[in-house]
């Protein structure tokens, strides 16, 4: 089992919240909405290559669109493996949150 | 979300990722991995997309641009850290393969650094060349007019245009903004406190020069310089020589025994301008320093005697002055009843001066021949180091097989291993780069002896050959290297570790192609630099017709000595030494004078355009000049000065006088009063060339003038020159006339007319021996692989009674055949040039054997010599030491 860094969890969620319409341009829109930072367009691929390359992510080709100068979008999918892992991740970030409260925080 | 959820509604206008910016997609292209290209670049082309929608084209292309741009630094880094791995490696197999053929990584070290150096030189020369006159800010709109003279259907022209044209002109054409003149004065007697001398290079000049030329003031330089007419600027060296290091404006010098006042000093004139002075007075000095008989004659407007410069105003142009020009000649010039005597003006770009001018009168000029002659030069030793690289490389090919198999092995690909080879060459070349770099240094003042010229190289002095000659040491490594790096990198791993294809046959034709043609091109190189020698020998040792050794030639142009002749004869023959005294209005080989005569061609009184000059009593007898017909001026006849005049063969055969020239009476001029003026000619004499071999012979007229011809010539003895020489001064003090500086003796002056060509000779000669130098290097190197490809062989031919001659003859014949071959295809070739260089001289030897002998022997026999020095050792060996294999 592979730990996952914090990008590519991001990227994972993104995937898994966009279902059907998971590809760069998309994937790169849901992370700037849920982090609230600026991503570029380039800072998407290593983790997404890091994803697909463990086996997470599964890429495929679909029909070639004009807006991209005649290219397909590649879309992802999550696989099984992706699933499981995803799964394990929300597990250990909500007991480390939960054991933190707001209040701690805002003392600190 | 928003832009994705919109994408639908914008599909009709899919037009807009064509306007993607293609330079930048292909740097992402080039950046991005190849995993993730194909997505990424649809991805960039989709945002592209939406930004032109939801923004502007501008900022959606400033953003891909961005985008692109922020890929780069990351990739270079990267890809720079993997090459000097590899280089590094290249690096070191290069140097071992060095190690191992020091013979051939010393002989094409030595021809590229060859080839380098003489690439710069010659670049350095061709750069002065045609930089001539453009340092001047305004060039572009300056010109400089010349005269044309028409004598019914003949023309003539001349450097020189009248001296009242440069205001004249001005004053009458609004499109000139200003106008400079200029003109040498002979010698000038300059006197300070400090130094006593004659000076050659003083000009008069406008005032308005310092307006048309940029000529920057160290001292002075105020509104009135040059206004009054006892003024001088002086040029920084001229006035260090006079007053050292002070400021000398203000001060004062005489020239001549008259005060001039120094308004101000200028830096030296620049190398490349082709006029140069070392001072400048005002033309109105003209008569002061000459005295005012030579200022009136040159005062006529049909006289010339002026370089005459304009600068234009800005959008005008000199087509309109010379378009209008005919008006001012109307009013001004034309004579009543002479319409067949016509004057116009002709201009050329400041610039265009060194190259295309080919006046008479003219300052000195190049010649874009030479040009032409030397860039070839430098690209045939070029070609010829390129051809040694390339030859010695693919024949040693065989000796990395192993290397490249084991690569490929390990999993070198083509690209890889064609990277390799070819920074080989390139680091080879880049040595040869810097070996030449260090060489120039030594060389340079060599060069500038040889050339005539100040030349530098530095990377401050001429940044743009420096970058050249990087490049150029790049491009011939990259073009050495080229074809081994295919070949090396085609072996097929296999074979190259089984030694299948041992020692190839693979590149045999194309080196003995190759030889062939270096060998050529050295023959051609050969053939020319003899011709040309020939031809120079020829000239100037042909027979002119009169007798040019030990005659001192002394200009008497600036001195009044009517009535002084006989008493300087006298007292100048008074030494033993000095043969003969004569006086002539010319210097014979340099140039007559033209003028328009009424007079008898074939029966008919036509007017034709002849050369005259005039001579005293014994000036054909001084220079051995042969009467044909009748008899030489003699002061017992009292009326040769104004009746009698001379012929050449020439005059009588082109004038149809051929039957009776004696005691024709021809019109020969006019008096003060515009009387016509008769003469019966007296003699014929034979044809001499009275100027450079380029022209041929023309009909001369020969007038008697005993009162004050401007040059005297005096034939000495050949020992005692130098007291000759102070016994000629003494005399000439004694009488007022202290010797001018600028004396000097015929046969030097003719040799000038081929300065050029003698510089040309021994530029190409020294070339040329490089050339063979280099081509035998290759020859060298080949031999050496040859040797060591066939020791075996050697050693079973010796085995089985071969003799130590035979082995030789047997290497050697290869390269014998080709350096034949080679012959045969320079020998037309340069026949072909050369016969054309040769049209320029009209006086020209034939082109003989001997340059086809020479080039055919001097090849064979170096060639023979380089290869025999390997074969012979090969051929002597011990067979034992070649069979044996333990």
């Amino acid at each position: 089992m592979h730990i996952l860094s914090r990008s590519e969890e991001i990227i994972l969620f993104a995937v898994l919240k966009l279902k059907d319409n998971a590809y760069g341009v998309t994937i790169r829109q849901c992370v700037i909405e849920t982090t609230g930072y600026h991503w570029t367009v380039g800072a998407v691929y290593a983790p997404l290559h890091r994803l697909i390359k463990k086996g997470y992510l599964n890429p495929r080709k679909g029909d070639p669109v004009p807006e991209r100068g005649g290219r397909s979008k590649v879309f992802y999918t999550i696989t099984p493996e992706g699933k499981r892992a995803f799964l394990k991740i929300k597990k250990v970030s909500e007991r480390i949150l939960s054991h933190v409260t707001n209040q701690e925080l805002k003392e600190s | 979300m928003s832009r994705i959820k919109n994408s639908k509604n914008h599909e009709k206008k899919e037009g807009i990722t064509q306007r993607v910016p293609k330079l930048a997609r292909w740097v992402l292209k080039r950046t991005i991995s190849e995993d993730i290209q194909y997505s990424a670049i649809g991805d960039f082309d989709e945002v592209f997309h939406y930004i032109a929608k939801d923004e502007t084209l501008k900022h959606a292309k400033f953003w891909y641009w961005q985008q692109a741009l922020k890929s780069l630094p990351s990739f270079f880094l990267d890809a720079l850290f993997w090459r000097f791995v590899m280089l590094k490696n290249y690096l070191k197999s290069t140097l071992r393969s060095m190690k191992r053929d020091k013979l051939v990584t010393i002989l094409n070290i030595t021809g590229l650094t060859i080839g380098f150096i003489s690439t710069v030189l010659i670049l350095l020369f061709i750069k002065d060349e045609l930089s001539y006159d453009k340092h001047y800010t305004k060039h572009k709109n300056i010109y400089r007019i010349s005269t044309v003279f028409h004598f019914g259907n003949q023309e003539d022209r001349y450097a020189f245009t009248p001296l009242r044209f440069g205001p004249a002109l001005k004053e009458l054409f609004p499109e000139i903004q200003e106008f400079a003149r200029f003109r040498r004065i002979e010698s000038v007697h300059v006197q300070n406190k400090n130094m006593d001398s004659y000076e050659t290079g003083i000009y008069y000049g406008d005032p308005s020069a310092f307006k048309v030329f940029d000529f920057p003031f160290i001292h002075g330089g105020l509104e009135n310089t040059l206004k009054d007419p006892n003024s001088i600027v002086l040029t920084n060296s001229l006035a260090k020589k006079y007053f050292k290091d002070i400021d000398p404006v203000g001060e004062s010098v005489r020239l001549n025994n008259i005060n001039f006042r120094i308004d101000g000093v200028i830096e030296d004139i620049k190398e490349n301008s082709h006029l140069k002075f070392d001072a400048l007075v005002p033309v109105e000095a003209y008569g002061i320093i000459e005295g005012e008989r030579i200022y009136n004659r040159a005062n006529g407007l049909w006289i010339v005697s002026m370089y005459t410069y304009f600068l234009m105003k800005e959008g005008a142009t000199i087509q309109s002055v010379l378009d209008k020009f005919p008006q001012f000649y109307d009013k001004n010039m034309k004579i009543q009843g002479r319409d067949d005597l016509w004057f116009n003006i002709e201009a050329l770009p400041l610039a265009g001066i060194h190259f295309q001018s080919r006046l008479p009168y003219d300052l000195p000029v190049g010649n874009i021949l030479n040009i032409y002659i030397f860039a070839a030069v430098a690209i045939f030793i070029l070609i010829i180091a390129v051809i040694n690289y390339l030859n010695i490389a693919t024949a040693l090919s065989a000796r990395r097989e192993k290397e490249v198999g084991m690569r490929k092995i390990v999993g070198a690909n083509k690209n890889q291993l064609i990277t390799q080879f070819l920074s080989e060459a390139i680091i080879i070349s880049g040595a040869a780069w810097l070996f030449s770099l260090i060489f120039l240094n030594f060389i340079m003042p060599y060069f500038n002896k040889l050339s005539d010229k100040n030349l530098k190289f530095s990377l401050q002095s001429n940044p743009d050959i420096f970058l050249a000659s990087i490049v150029i040491a790049v491009l011939i490594g990259f073009l050495a290297g080229v074809y081994p790096a295919f070949l090396l990198s085609s072996f097929h791993p296999v074979n190259a570790l089984k030694r299948i294809q041992l020692y190839g046959r693979r590149g045999g034709w194309l080196r003995k192609a190759l030889v062939v043609f270096q060998f050529s091109l050295a023959g051609c190189v050969i053939i020319a630099t003899a011709v040309m020698s020939k031809q120079l020998h020829y000239i100037q040792n042909i027979d002119l017709g009169y007798s040019k050794e030990n005659v001192i030639v002394i200009p008497m142009r600036n001195m009044t000595y009517t009535g002084m002749l006989s008493s300087l004869k006298t007292e100048l023959e008074r030494n033993p030494n000095v043969l003969s005294v004569s006086a002539a209005s010319e210097i014979v080989g340099s140039k007559l004078r033209r003028n328009a005569f009424f007079i008898d061609k074939n029966d008919e009184i036509t007017q034709v355009s002849l050369l005259w000059f005039s001579v005293d009593y014994d000036f054909l007898d001084t220079m051995n000049i042969k009467i044909r017909q009748g008899r030489n001026f003699s002061p017992e006849f009292s009326t040769d000065a104004d009746s009698a005049f001379l012929v050449n063969e020439t005059a009588i055969r082109e004038l149809g006088w051929a039957d009776k020239a004696l005691g024709r009476q021809q019109r020969t001029g006019f008096d003060e009063n515009e009387n016509p003026v008769f003469r019966r000619v007296i003699g014929v004499v034979e044809d001499f060339n009275y100027g450079p071999l380029h022209n041929v012979i023309e009909p001369v007229l020969i007038f008697l003038d005993t009162n004050t011809p401007d040059f005297l010539y005096l034939k000495i003895n050949a020992r005692n020159v130098s007291s000759t020489i102070s016994h000629i001064k003494d005399v000439m003090l004694t009488l007022g006339m202290p010797l001018p500086p600028n004396y000097f003796f015929l046969d030097d002056t003719l040799y000038k007319h081929y300065k050029s060509e003698e510089v040309l000779r021994k530029l190409v000669s020294i070339f040329t021996l490089l050339c063979i130098f280099i081509s035998c290097l290759g020859l060298l190197g080949l031999s050496y692989f040859l040797v060591t490809k066939k020791t075996k062989e050697i050693g079973i031919r010796k085995v089985l009674g071969a003799s130590e001659p035979k082995i030789v003859i047997l290497l050697s014949r290869e390269f014998m055949k080709s350096v034949l071959l080679a012959n045969a295809i320079a020998w037309p070739a340069a026949f072909f040039v050369m016969n054309r260089w040769l049209q320029n001289f009209a006086y020209r030897t034939n082109f003989g054997w001997q340059p086809f002998i020479l080039s055919g022997g001097l090849s064979f026999s170096i060639a023979l010599l380089t290869v025999s020095a390997l074969t012979i050792k090969a051929a002597r060996s011990n067979p034992v030491d070649n069979l044996r294999d333990e």
